[in-house]
């Protein structure tokens, strides 16, 4: 009863929400420096720095690590579907799997596909929203086409900012969330609301994975021949 | 020495320290076999133009002077008065150094410079300006001083030609290759006019040949699989060297099996004889055997914290192979232990000229790396 009394007095249908909240999460073209650290199940801690172009609304990305040594020049490019990955000690660049998209990068908890959670509306159906003072609560099944490796996912929505500051991504129709999303520190750059930390919880192997924003642009013009896979090799 | 000072901070400057000890089977005893490697690496990018250098020091210890006889077929080995003498020599070491610059859809550079051709994983034949070398101590293969030019195309296709140039115009080679990527389908084709070094099967000394061949490579996904292929023709000698290979990974990444068909035309089925071996012992042939191939498979734990690898080559004519297990433990994000065994396997057939791997060493090498 309390239940739909809630839906009922809720001005936005879920459709609308999703809107919003893609409004506020999909950009035309952002650039910026991330620090990443991982912290694996035996509490053994990695840390990379990576700078990171993205153009056509996050369909386009290019990752190019800067931190260590180690990985320093490695990038990947995320196209549609395709990945490709150009490693600076060969001078190759590699297509990886069409399933590559559904795996972690480099050891991390993310996985290229979580790296591009934009657009929702085009690859979700909402549903069950609710709301209390603060939040709103939306659920979202993936559409049949859409090729995500997740069955639903659960967002608890700032009422502020429309950023989801919580996502809970369950597969197989599992109970309880194989990953958790948690997006906080919310600051204003170039006028857009942007979480500058991003923690990526395996609830299985409790291991977990943050992103640390350094800089992040909203209004500057990428050349788009850096999306290229036969650019990649370019310094 | 303020302005050299100056102009070294002005660079990125990166690098690592290496250490590596091995002990593999030399005859009648196991000697050690160890190195201390520096390598700086710096760049800079200004506007336009690019620099990159990698250099170091290299110092070795232990057993340095090697007979590689020792790894040949009995029926060499015991030649009377026959030695094949290979030294490690400590010192400087270059492995790139090259300046380029870009140039709205024009990108050239020039020096010591990685080529990177091709799609197999554990093969490249299309690679043929740099050569992997069997018994080279480091995994690291050294840039190729070169010339490089590489043309942005409309429609995602590209044309990248290498020149390796000489003091002599007749020793200079260069090769070719259109590329292509696209959502379903990598591809490249060129063509290579190149000196080809290989041993003389009559006075066992290394000879140059210049060759015409037609290059190859591609790389799609069929069934979740990642399946590529590369090879060349070889126009003048009518020889083929194809790769096919594929692979595939599991969504969390902590397993990935890798396998890859080599047929190697200049190979042989039987009768391996001297040239053929010093040919693939000092890397200038990708096999001895006209058929290989390898497994590779790379399971990891805690977040790539350890990571097992076995990779297995096989000769199917002779029955032998190579087998590769390795450990990689990575502690912190800059440092990693790494311990590498090798166990050959197979008989050796002394009337065939020996078996491909039979003679390869028992041992292992130990190996950490600290980047900074």
């Amino acid at each position: 009863m309390i239940e739909l009394i809630l839906v009922a007095i809720i001005a936005l249908s879920p459709m609308e929400l999703l809107t919003k909240v893609d409004s506020v999460s999909t950009f035309p073209q952002s650039s910026g420096i991330m620090e990443q650290t991982i912290t694996t199940t035996t509490g053994h801690k990695r840390t990379f720095k990576l700078k990171y172009f993205s153009a056509d609304n996050g369909d386009k990305q290019l990752m190019n690590f800067i931190y260590p040594e180690a990985v320093k020049g490695v990038k990947f490019l995320l196209v549609g579907n395709n990945v490709w990955v150009y490693f600076p000690e060969t001078g190759r660049i590699r297509r990886l799997s069409s399933r590559a998209k559904k795996q972690k990068m480099m050891g991390s908890d993310f996985t290229y596909e979580d790296m591009e959670l934009s657009n929702l509306k085009d690859k979700f159906t909402p549903s069950d929203l609710k709301e209390d003072k603060n939040y709103y609560y939306l659920k979202l099944t993936p559409k049949k086409d859409s090729h995500i490796s997740y069955s639903k996912l659960t967002l608890i929505i700032d009422k502020k900012t429309f950023i989801p500051i919580k996502i809970d991504f369950y597969h197989n129709n599992e109970k309880s969330p194989l990953k958790t999303l948690i997006q906080e520190n919310i600051k204003v750059i170039d006028g857009i609301s942007t979480p500058m930390k991003t923690i990526m919880i395996d609830n299985k192997t409790e291991s977990k994975s943050s992103f640390i924003t350094d800089s992040i642009s909203y209004k500057i013009k990428i050349d788009p021949s850096v999306f290229r896979p036969d650019n990649l090799k370019e310094d | 020495m303020n302005y050299i000072f100056a102009l070294i901070l002005a660079f990125n400057i990166g690098g690592y320290f290496e250490y590596s000890g091995q002990n593999f089977k030399d005859g009648n005893t196991f000697p050690y076999t160890g190195y201390n490697k520096i390598n700086f690496k710096l760049s800079k990018n200004y506007h336009s133009t690019f620099m990159k250098a990698e250099f170091g020091y290299i110092l070795y210890h232990g057993k340095t002077a090697y007979d590689l006889k020792n790894y040949l077929p009995s029926v060499y080995a015991n030649i009377p008065g026959f030695t094949l003498p290979y030294n490690l020599t400590s010192g400087l070491f270059m492995r790139n150094g090259y300046i380029g610059i870009r140039w709205k859809s024009i990108y050239a550079s020039i020096g010591k410079q990685q080529i990177g051709w091709g799609s197999g994983y554990a093969y490249n034949p299309t690679n043929i300006f740099q050569y992997k070398t069997l018994i080279d101590l480091n995994d690291e293969i050294d840039g190729v001083n070169s010339v490089k030019l590489k043309v942005n195309m409309p429609l995602n296709l590209s044309v990248e030609t290498v020149i390796l140039p000489k003091s002599v115009l007749d020793s200079t080679s260069f090769a070719t290759e259109i590329k292509g990527y696209y959502p379903a389908l990598d591809f490249s084709t060129g063509f290579a006019y190149y000196i080809y070094t290989d041993f003389d099967s009559l006075t066992l000394n290394l000879t140059d040949n210049r060759y015409k061949l037609i290059l190859s490579d591609f790389s799609t996904n069929i069934l979740n699989f990642n399946i590529y292929g590369e090879g060349f023709y070889n126009l003048d000698r009518k020889k083929t060297v194809t790769v096919l290979g594929g692979g595939y990974t599991t969504d969390d990444n902590s397993l990935s099996i890798n396998f890859e068909y080599l047929y190697n035309g200049y190979g042989k089925t039987k009768n391996y004889n001297l040239a053929d071996w010093l040919d693939f012992l000092s890397g200038y042939e990708l096999s001895l055997g006209k058929h290989e191939f390898i497994l590779n498979i790379n399971k990891s734990y805690d977040n790539e914290y350890i990571k097992f690898n076995i990779a297995t080559l096989f000769n199917p004519i002779d029955r032998t192979g190579l087998v590769l297990p390795e450990i990689d433990i990575i502690p912190n994000e800059n440092s990693t232990i790494m311990l590498i065994p090798m166990i050959p396997f197979g008989k050796d057939n002394p009337s065939n000229g020996g078996s491909e791997y039979t003679n390869f060493p028992y041992g292992g090498q130990f190996r950490i790396k600290i980047n900074f």
